[in-house]
Order: structure tokens, then sequence, then C-alpha cells
């Protein structure tokens, strides 16, 4: 039986819904692209009930001025409001109100955002913020929102975030980025420093579980990249990663 | 409040992984999700409360006004 701490899917259905993981091991064989669907729907039944009272708040939130409700926000700590009055407010809007919160805040913020809806205001903080967020979730091991960070922001924010974050976050929070065109593209702007870095943590940790899926994931090109990465390694480190990226398409 | 079945709480129809699940599961996962709700019902109510608390008096009038209260 998978151990369900190992699907990244059933990983962030838990963090939905705010219980651990093995609480779901019953679910641990229902196929990943179920558990995804499963967790859309699961997140738009909460929004339906709360929909009426955020439109509330988004009407009342445009009569005050922009300082007042990043203080009355940054005062509440209520991040899961924060985060769906994120979703209602005009993103610009949303943008500003995020730009004058602290740091750990907006880390709390992101962990609550839905991640359809978390490119609008996460892509208009400024870059050194961005990078901010990605450095505490780290020092958290908030991997799932690290994952779900990166893959939302712009290629900049990206390259900046990367070269801030160590080699084993970055492993831990692509095995959770669902979508595969953007684990390609954090890959792609990934340089090949720290790539290497990621195999070598990859090597050390033993995180090669992670590792495997997103090398399942990644297309021929980006492949290449990690395999001219590997090349960097010591000789027993990059015979693993090489039999790993051969390997990838195998059962584990 | 009367309990509902999975297939009944999600809008839509359950993935087939999710609807093959044994009954006994699915009333239990109906059960997580009616709890995380409330739960988040709760907290952002709470929030709400406390947002207010912190909104400028003068601000009050108007802002209930635009919000409809």
């Amino acid at each position: 039986m998978t151990d369900p701490r190992h699907s990244a899917p059933l990983l962030k259905l838990a963090r939905t819904l705010g219980v651990p993981v093995e609480q779901l091991a019953d679910l641990a064989e229902v196929p990943d692209q179920d558990l995804r669907e499963f967790r859309r729907q699961v997140t738009d039944l909460f929004l339906e009930g709360q929909v009426d009272g955020l439109h509330r708040v988004a009407q009342a939130a445009k009569v005050i001025p922009t300082p007042i409700t990043a203080k009355m926000v940054a005062r509440s700590r209520g991040a899961l409001l924060a985060a769906r009055m994120s979703g209602v407010l005009d993103p610009a809007h949303a943008a500003d109100v995020a730009k004058r919160l602290p740091v750990d805040f907006l880390a709390d913020i992101a962990a609550q955002l839905d991640p359809r809806h978390s490119a609008g205001i996460i892509g208009g903080l400024p870059e050194k913020t961005t990078v901010a967020i990605g450095k505490e979730l780290a020092a958290r091991q908030d991997w799932i929102t690290l994952g779900e960070l990166m893959a939302s922001i712009p290629d900049a924010a990206v390259r900046a975030t990367e070269a801030a974050i160590d080699g084993d976050a970055l492993v831990r929070a692509a095995f959770l980025v669902d979508d595969v065109a953007q684990l390609e593209r954090v890959v792609n702007l990934t340089s090949r420093d720290k790539l290497t870095e990621m195999l070598r943590a990859a090597a050390d940790l033993d995180l090669w579980s992670e590792f495997r899926s997103t090398l399942r994931a990644l297309s021929d090109t980006s492949i290449e990249a990690i395999r001219a990465a590997a090349e960097e390694l010591p000789a027993e480190q990059r015979e693993r990663a090489l039999a790993e990226i051969a390997d990838r398409h195998s059962a584990s | 409040m009367t309990e509902q079945t999975l297939a009944e709480l999600i809008p839509g129809d359950l993935p087939p992984g999710i609807a093959a699940l044994d009954p006994q599961v699915q009333a239990e996962l109906a059960q997580v999700i009616e709890d995380a709700r409330w739960r988040q019902a709760g907290e952002l109510r709470d929030a709400a409360r406390g947002m207010l608390d912190v909104l400028p008096r003068l601000l009050r009038g108007v802002v209930k006004k635009a919000a409809g209260l």
C-alpha cells in the first residue's frame, strides 16, 4: 500500500482539510488525478459557502484607504480571511495591501491561498518580498506552499528565490508542484549550480523518492539540463543520479 | 443537522477513484469535510470581527453601508 506521506496530492488534500495526512490513509490508492480533482471540488465547496460574506468584505474594503485596510488585516492576524479576501479584491488592490504586511504573515497567507488564484496577488509583490516569503516558507519547511509559490511567480522572481533557497528545499517543494508546465518552467529557470545542489541534496538526504517524481514529470529537454548538472557531482553521487535519470520511468 | 453523503455534499460528480471508496470511508471523509467547513467559517467570522474592532470609528458608518450591513 502507498505510504500517504509520499503522495503529493494526498498531502495537499490533507492540508486543505486541515488534518494529518495519515488520517487519509484510506485514500492512498486513489489515482493522483482523482485526488487533485477532489481537492478542487472541496476547495470550491468551502468557497461557495463563504462567497457572499467575502463580497461584502470586498465592498467594504473599497471605501477604506489601503494603509488602513493593511493595518486592519495585519492586526487581525486572520490569514485565512486575508487569503480569501485576496480572491475577491481587485488583484492590484490586493497586492497593494499585501505589500504593507509583514513577511511572516504573508507566509501565513500564502499557505491559505487557493493556488488557482494566487498568481494575481503573489505576482504583484516586489521581487524582494517574494524571495523573503520563499525563505520564510523554507525555514518553516512548508514545502507545499513553497512549491505553489514557485509555480505562481514571474520568471525573474523564480530565479531570485531559487538562488536564495537550499537545494533540499527545492527538491521537496518541486515534488509538490501539480502543474507540470509550471514545474518545467521552474526547472528551466534554475541554474546548473542549483540543479547540482538539488541532486547533491537528494543523494545526501535520500530524497530520491521525491526527486524521481519530478524527473518523471519533466520533458527530455529539462532532463538534459539535469543530466548536465549531474556531471558536476563526485563519482559515486553522479552514478546514482544518472541511474535515477535513466530509470525515471521504471516502477519505484 | 441532517448528515449528507459525500456525493450530496460535493458539487459535481465525484471523481471515479473517490466514488469507488467504501461507503464507510466516504462517510468519514464527508465528516472531515464538514468539520473543516465549520472550522473555516468560525475562523473567518472571528477574523472579520477582529478587523472591525480595529476599524477607526470614523469609518464604521461608511463601511457598514458599503458592505450592505
